[in-house]
This record gives structure tokens, C-alpha cells and sequence, in this order.
């Protein structure tokens, strides 16, 4: 009963150091998921990334069903909770799969990124 | 009664004792293990920054007898970005003399001998092909040759073998790239001859031909980066790291609008969206700079010193501001670190 009780310590102690150790200055983050279509239609390939006023930008890329998911890092999910802008650009290579009109392009969106997980969607429309 | 007993008792360790003992080293070889792991990658690290220290100093005594920071690439021709262009040197294979490598330099004939010709040159290949450790951070685990070729959609794009006229060869892999600007396009950053406007002068410290005095850092040198990290690889991502003498700007229809520009992602780095960029863009991201550090990437700076730059730092993409005014570039800490000259503050980073 002691012993066992010592080994779990042990482990307890053992992991916090290993998973301690993390990211000194890493931002409180919200996972954020949500889907991008253009007149209903969803736009697949297309880059989204959210840009906190300050920080590091977090990004995704949508997939045949105009899915994104963002990631802030190798590794981490996310966006840094707080306002973000909403961008959208093709990648050099990429064929463009929809007609995306300037405005979503570059001026994009306003959103808030809270705590926890966030379903934002984008429902652009061509007129 | 009672202590007759006490004193006849035979001094003992209790079951208790025994076990809090046990327990105590038991913690101890636990505090141990993990952290022989990360005193090895801060070793390491304390490497890698002392590589770019010298590189730093390299520069600066490079700069005490040409009055100039090294050219970011020697492009010979004057319109520039052709795919006549296979054989370039960059800024690696100028300050060899200063990082006590003058044999290799004279060697290769550096400006004399272009680099294709070296490269087919049987014995000057091999010098090409010996490792420079000087160039290579001790945690990345890329090869001493890079071969790295960039996969679709932008294949070819970074092709970071050079030709010899006839066939690609790998030469030595360096971990380290120079400024040349900041925003996501390699236009103009990393050739000015691109753009004619004046708003379009590249704004990092290396870039083609470039002659950038200390004069011309009117940030500060303490506020401007000169040299930093890219990886073979971090995490999942793939990005190739960069090659120490030079590059080809045309290799195998390297598929870019400018042959040279995306080639010479090779020495240089730009500020692309921010440090260790993961999230999309799953090939451009060479463009940026990166480290297989936890944290972040190193970078030696325009004075001299080397700072770890956090991967949280402030960061805007301006993948949309036009490139006609390049300062429209410069909204946030990492991009003023990356300009010499944007006259804005930069505060604590």
C-alpha cells in the first residue's frame, strides 16, 4: 500500500517535469474549427488565418468540404484568444478553386476567439 | 519500568524510515533522467549560439576590410533571375577568410571560378562536399549534403541541390540564412531588380548584390536582425535548411516566375509568418526562418549579439498589402527586427 503510494509519487513527479517544461511564453489559446463557402458552395484549398492585434497568427487550410481547423504550432491547435482578423489567400501554386471576391480576401472578417473550442463559419457571397 | 524497556530496545531502521528513503531516491534518479535530456539540447543550443557568434564576427571583420556587410548572393548578370544563372554564391562562400576557411575559398576561386564550374571540377566538388560545421546548428538533423527538392504543389520551387552543367549535385548544408526582408513574397526582397520603385528597395541586410554598410542600419544595430536559423526539418514540416557556398537559380524548370528568387531562399530568409510557420503553405514555409530549439529560433544580431526570438512573437501577415510600398510591410515587432531602416520603435522583444 506504502510503496505503491511512493510509485505513484514517483511518476506523478516524473511527468509533471517532463510535461512541465513546456513553452515559457506561450498564449492562452481556443481551439477554432468552422467551414468556408461562397454562395453555399464550400471553397475548397484555400489558406485562412486568423491574426490577433498582437502575436502570432494562427492558420488552416480548407479541405474538399471547405473544413478548416487552426493551428498555431507544430503540435498546437488554436488561436490566441482575443479579437481576431480573418484573412484569406491562395498559395503561390495553387490553383484557385473559387472566385473569392477582394474584399473577403483582404479585409476578411472580425471575429473573438474565446476559451475552449469555437465554431466560426464564413459565408461569403460572390454579389 | 518503562525506560529499562526503552533501553534494552536494539536501534533499528523502521519500515517508515526505510520506505522515505527509498522514496527520496527515488525522486532523485527521476529528477535526473529527464534532465540529462535537456542538458544535452541545451548544449546544443549553447553551440549553435556560439556558431552564429562567430558568424556575426565574421561579418563584422568582413565589414573592417570592405566597408560593406557581405553581398546576400553575387548574381553576375545584370537584369537578373534568369534561368541562365545556375551557378551563385552567396554570402556564406564570402566570409570564409574570416571564419579561418581562406583555403577553401582560394580553392574554390571564389568570384573567379563560377560554381557550376566548380561543381564540375571532380576535386573542387569535394570541397564543396566537405561539411562546414561553423554553418551547421548541432540540433537540426538534416544531412551534411542537402539534397532537399520541394515537394508538389510548388515542386521544384526550392531546389536546393546546385548543377554542374549536367546533373544536380548536393553540396554542404548550412543551418543558417540571411535577412533579407520581411512579408511572405520572395519579391522584392530577395531581388530588387524585380521592382524599379524606389518604395521597393529591399529592407533586410542581404539580398542580390547588395552593399549594406552600418550607416545604412538607421534602426540600430541592436534592433535589427543580420543572420538566423532555418532547420532541415521541425516537427512534420519539411523545409530544407540551406546550403553554405551558394545556389542555382535554374535547375529542372525550377518553377517559379523568377528562377532566382525562390533559388535564393538557398542563403537568404524572409520573415514569411513568423518563426516555425506550420499551420498552411505546407512548401513556402522555407522561405522563413525556423529551429528545431523549443521556443523559437536563434538570431544574431546587426551588433553582434545573439538572441533567441520567441515563435510567439508579434507577428501580421501582409500577404495582401501591395508590393509597391514595401513599408505597408512593416506592422509588427518581428517584421521592424527583420528591417533595417523602417524608423519604427520597436520596444521589448
Amino acid at each position: 500500500m506504502k510503496k505503491s503510494g511512493v510509485l505513484t509519487n514517483c511518476v506523478l513527479l516524473l511527468s509533471a517535469m517532463i510535461f512541465g517544461c513546456g513553452r515559457g511564453d506561450m498564449p492562452e489559446l481556443g481551439d477554432v474549427y468552422g467551414k468556408v463557402t461562397l454562395d453555399g458552395k464550400p471553397v475548397p484549398n484555400i489558406n485562412i488565418l486568423f491574426t490577433p492585434e498582437t502575436g502570432r497568427p494562427a492558420g488552416g487550410v480548407t479541405d474538399e468540404e471547405g473544413n478548416y481547423e487552426l493551428k498555431y504550432l507544430e503540435g498546437y491547435s488554436g488561436s490566441k484568444v482575443g479579437p481576431a482578423k480573418v484573412t484569406f489567400e491562395w498559395s503561390p501554386g495553387v490553383e484557385p478553386t473559387a472566385a473569392v471576391p477582394a474584399k473577403y480576401m483582404q479585409e476578411g472578417f472580425s471575429v473573438e476567439v474565446k476559451e475552449g473550442s469555437n465554431e466560426l463559419n464564413f459565408p461569403m457571397e460572390s454579389k | 519500568m518503562v525506560s529499562t524497556v526503552s533501553r534494552t530496545r536494539i536501534r533499528g531502521f523502521t519500515l517508515i524510515e526505510l520506505l522515505v528513503v527509498i522514496a527520496i531516491i527515488a525522486i532523485l534518479v527521476a529528477l535526473l533522467l529527464p534532465a540529462v535530456q535537456q542538458a544535452r539540447e541545451a548544449a546544443r543550443r549553447t553551440q549553435c549560439k556560439n556558431n552564429l557568434k562567430q558568424i556575426g564576427l565574421a561579418i563584422h571583420n568582413y565589414h573592417d576590410v570592405f566597408n560593406t556587410f557581405p553581398p546576400g548572393y553575387i548574381s553576375p548578370i545584370a537584369n537578373g533571375n534568369t534561368s541562365s544563372e545556375v551557378g551563385v554564391y552567396s554570402w556564406g562562400s564570402c566570409i570564409l577568410p574570416q571564419l579561418e576557411q581562406t583555403n577553401v575559398q582560394q580553392a574554390l576561386s571564389v568570384g573567379l571560378v563560377p560554381l557550376q564550374v566548380n561543381a564540375a571540377n571532380a576535386a573542387n566538388l569535394k570541397i564543396l562536399q566537405t561539411p562546414q560545421p561553423a554553418f551547421r546548428c548541432p540540433t537540426d538533423v538534416g544531412p551534411q549534403l542537402n539534397n532537399y527538392v520541394s515537394p508538389a504543389p510548388a515542386a521544384n520551387w526550392y531546389n536546393m541541390n546546385i548543377t554542374n552543367g549536367s546533373a544536380q549535385v548536393p553540396i554542404a548544408t548550412s543551418n543558417y540564412v540571411m535577412v533579407s526582408g520581411t512579408g511572405v513574397s520572395t519579391t522584392p526582397a530577395a531581388n530588387p531588380t524585380n521592382r524599379a520603385a524606389a518604395a521597393c528597395e529591399p529592407m533586410g541586410i542581404g539580398f542580390r548584390n547588395s552593399r549594406i554598410n552600418f550607416r545604412d542600419i538607421t534602426d540600430g544595430t541592436s534592433n535589427t536582425l543580420m543572420v538566423g536559423e532555418r532547420a532541415w526539418k521541425y516537427g512534420q514540416v519539411m523545409v530544407g535548411a540551406a546550403t553554405v557556398f551558394g545556389f542555382s537559380a535554374s535547375i529542372d524548370d525550377q518553377s517559379s516566375s523568377a528562377n532566382v528568387k525562390s533559388a535564393a531562399m538557398a542563403c537568404l530568409g524572409l520573415g514569411y509568418n513568423g518563426i516555425n510557420w506550420s499551420a498552411n503553405n505546407l512548401v513556402h514555409q522555407t522561405r522563413g526562418f525556423s529551429s528545431g530549439h523549443t521556443g523559437g529560433a536563434q538570431f544574431v544580431l546587426c551588433d553582434g549579439s545573439v538572441r533567441m526570438i520567441s515563435e510567439n512573437i508579434d507577428y501580421k501577415s501582409t500577404d495582401n498589402a501591395a508590393l509597391t510600398d514595401m513599408t505597408l510591410h512593416v506592422t509588427s515587432v518581428y517584421a521592424r527586427l527583420l528591417v533595417r531602416a523602417d524608423g519604427q520603435i520597436v520596444g521589448d522583444f
